[in-house]
């Protein structure tokens, strides 16, 4: 479960922006949740404070039972490693790395052995039809492999849940079907999702809806 | 993370900015190779001076010195040198009883014999016998003053024509080598072994040598040849050279200390330049990859792990551009023989009244890079701990998130 209360995250700088405003909901696990509202509402801000990726100027977030604002390195390290994932609209994959080093890296970085991470990464690969790429360096990909590369790294710890930005923002429709699809399916599989989008109809899968504007949630809908 | 997977991590993290990565590792590495070369230079004078006297020894049984032996008594030089080239317990043996190791020499069965001649009377005057001496007790040759040698131009190893004239009034026309100099009273050795080998029945002191067929090239003073000599040993700009506030070195010691002074500044100087290059190319990894950086941040990498890439990257710049500079400095040697002198290079120190400028310890180039490495990691950890979080934030926004 994912319990937001009070939170506010206020950009300092010389003009300091108030980016949330005093935000309080919970997902309960296994729901697919869309945050939608225009561009600079605080969708993108809100992710990246549940995945402990910025810091909470007041309030709190908890997941799965653990306040992220009082993590410390350490801990934050390996919820990011092991508690959530992130799916980002440029894909953020690694062009050094083949596919398969690219979705194998979260596991990498968890110590895993080589050989485990290869036949896990290959499987998923497998699972998202894109085993032939797995030697490839991701520039030889489209985007919508890409994106596809990306959602399997995002799994390949089997998180709790998928911090999904943009997911289909770089991608034509048909791909973007494709993502949202992939990512419905994960979410039926028991993993918990919250995808931020702009566009209404990325959100038809969802269910669960949270708008925000300037910052303040507008409307927390449950769908379908 | 295991630590195979630390290096492949860190080795992709370096390939993401490979071109800035190799312009850094050429700058430090030419920087390093500057530092290493002007080492070497300075550690030249020690090497061929240690190299003289094994040739010397090997060839003749001889020992050469620039010094006298009172003088390398006295200034303790030649028994570093000698003990450098011989190991330490070398023994001395000298015609007057001088007691260079503390032990005393007269009667060793092994000795390594050095010959001092001194200063004595005038060109074509029958040498004496001395008052310190007892040449029929020790075989001591009294050789003439020769300062009129003194216009001329003598080199350790050249030819000396004498003509010998021993008691009884018969003559004989010698050719010793000049075995060294003086440097103090401006005079020659010549080995009397060159004198016995001829079979000449020398009857100290009833002997007179006499310079004959002189045809070297006259030069000034002595006192120039006297820094020729010094300059043939040493090179141009030897270092290492004994110099002391009442003796003759004294002249020698601006141009020493000027030395000195030129290569501390330079080594500070390139040390310098060598750790702003690095430091300087490390924060610019901070900032250009930190879509790199947070990317591996968002996948769960500790900063300590983000720490530790850039450290790897900034010992890895080091240990290369060390090794290749040190290729390129045994490349650019010109005797190889002083390779040795580079990797273990002497240190002379302060010998009573007279000052050694120590030649620079050959590890020096590498201590410095080893100070440069740590300085420049440190430089990194405090940069990236007080500016890491930014970058890798401003890394997200680049990502797209």
């Amino acid at each position: 479960m994912i319990k937001a209360e009070n939170v506010r995250k206020v950009y300092a700088g010389e003009v300091s922006f108030l980016a949330l405003d005093n935000i309080s909901f919970e997902i309960k696990d296994g729901e697919f949740v869309g945050i939608c509202g225009k561009s600079g509402c605080g969708k993108s801000t809100l992710l990246n404070l549940i995945g402990g990726l910025d810091g909470i100027t007041s309030g709190t977030i908890e997941v799965q039972g653990k306040n992220v604002g009082t993590m410390g390195d350490r801990e934050l390290s390996d919820f990011r490693n092991r508690t959530v994932s992130f799916v980002f609209q440029a894909f953020y994959l690694d062009p050094n790395l083949t596919v398969s080093e690219n979705v194998a890296m979260p596991l990498l970085i968890a110590g895993v052995k080589k050989k485990e991470r290869e036949k896990k990464a290959l499987a998923l690969l497998e699972r998202l039809s894109l085993k032939d790429k797995a030697r490839n360096k991701p520039a030889k990909l489209s985007g919508g492999e890409m994106q596809r590369a990306a959602i399997a790294r995002a799994l390949i710890t089997d998180p709790a849940v998928i911090l999904a930005d943009e997911p289909t923002g770089n991608l034509d429709v048909k791909n973007g079907r494709e993502v949202l699809r992939l990512l419905k399916e994960i979410n039926e599989s028991g993993t918990t999702v919250i995808m931020v989008s702009h566009n209404p109809g990325d959100l038809e899968n969802c269910t669960r809806i949270i708008e925000l504007s300037d910052g303040k949630i507008i409307r927390d809908e449950v769908c379908g | 993370m295991r630590l195979g997977d630390f290096f492949f991590l860190s080795v992709k993290y370096i390939s993401t900015h490979k071109a800035r990565f190799f312009v850094t590792l050429t700058a430090v590495t030419l920087l390093f190779t500057v530092l290493a070369c002007f080492t070497c230079a300075y550690l030249s004078g020690e090497s061929t001076f240690n190299k003289c006297i094994e040739e010397d020894f090997a060839k003749n049984g001889l020992v050469c010195t620039p010094y006298g032996l009172d003088g390398a008594q006295e200034h303790g030089l030649l028994i570093s040198a000698l003990s450098d080239a011989f190991g330490d317990n070398f023994v001395i043996r000298d015609t007057a009883d001088i007691s260079v190791t503390g032990t005393s020499v007269n009667g060793m069965d092994y000795p390594v014999p050095l010959f001092y001649y001194a200063p004595y009377g005038d060109i074509e005057e029958t040498v004496t016998e001395g008052e310190e001496y007892d040449p029929s007790a020790t075989g001591k040759i009294w050789l003439p003053r020769l300062n009129t040698f003194g216009q001329y131009e003598l080199r350790v190893g050249d030819v000396l024509p004498l003509s010998l004239t021993v008691s009884g009034g018969e003559k004989y026309e010698i050719s010793p080598r000049i075995a060294g100099f003086h440097s103090g009273s401006n005079s020659v050795f010549i080995s009397p072994a060159y004198a016995f080998a001829e079979d000449i029945p020398v009857s100290i002191p009833e002997i007179t040598f006499t310079p004959r067929e002189l045809s070297f090239e006259q030069v000034g003073e002595i006192k120039v040849r006297i820094e020729n000599i010094f300059s043939d040993i040493y090179g141009d700009n030897f270092t290492g050279a004994l110099f002391s506030s009442d003796g003759y070195f004294e002249e020698f010691s601006g141009a020493v200390k000027t030395n000195t002074v030129i290569f501390a500044i330079a080594a500070v100087a390139l040390a310098a330049f060598g750790f702003v290059s690095l430091a300087n190319s490390l924060m610019m990894g901070i900032t250009e990859n930190s879509a790199t950086l947070s990317l591996y941040k968002t996948l769960g990498l500790k900063n300590s792990g983000l720490l530790a890439l850039l450290c790897f990257e900034a010992v890895t710049l080091i240990l290369l551009s060390v090794a290749l500079a040190s290729l390129l400095a045994f490349a650019l040697l010109p005797v190889s023989a002083y390779a040795g002198d580079f990797l273990w290079g002497g240190t002379l120190s302060v010998f009573g009244e007279f000052t050694v400028i120590a030649p620079l310890p050959a590890w020096l180039p590498f201590a410095l890079a080893g100070i440069l490495s740590v300085a420049a990691v440190l430089t990194t950890m405090i940069f990236f701990r007080k500016n890491g979080k930014k970058y890798v934030q401003a890394g997200l926004r680049e990502g797209g998130i």
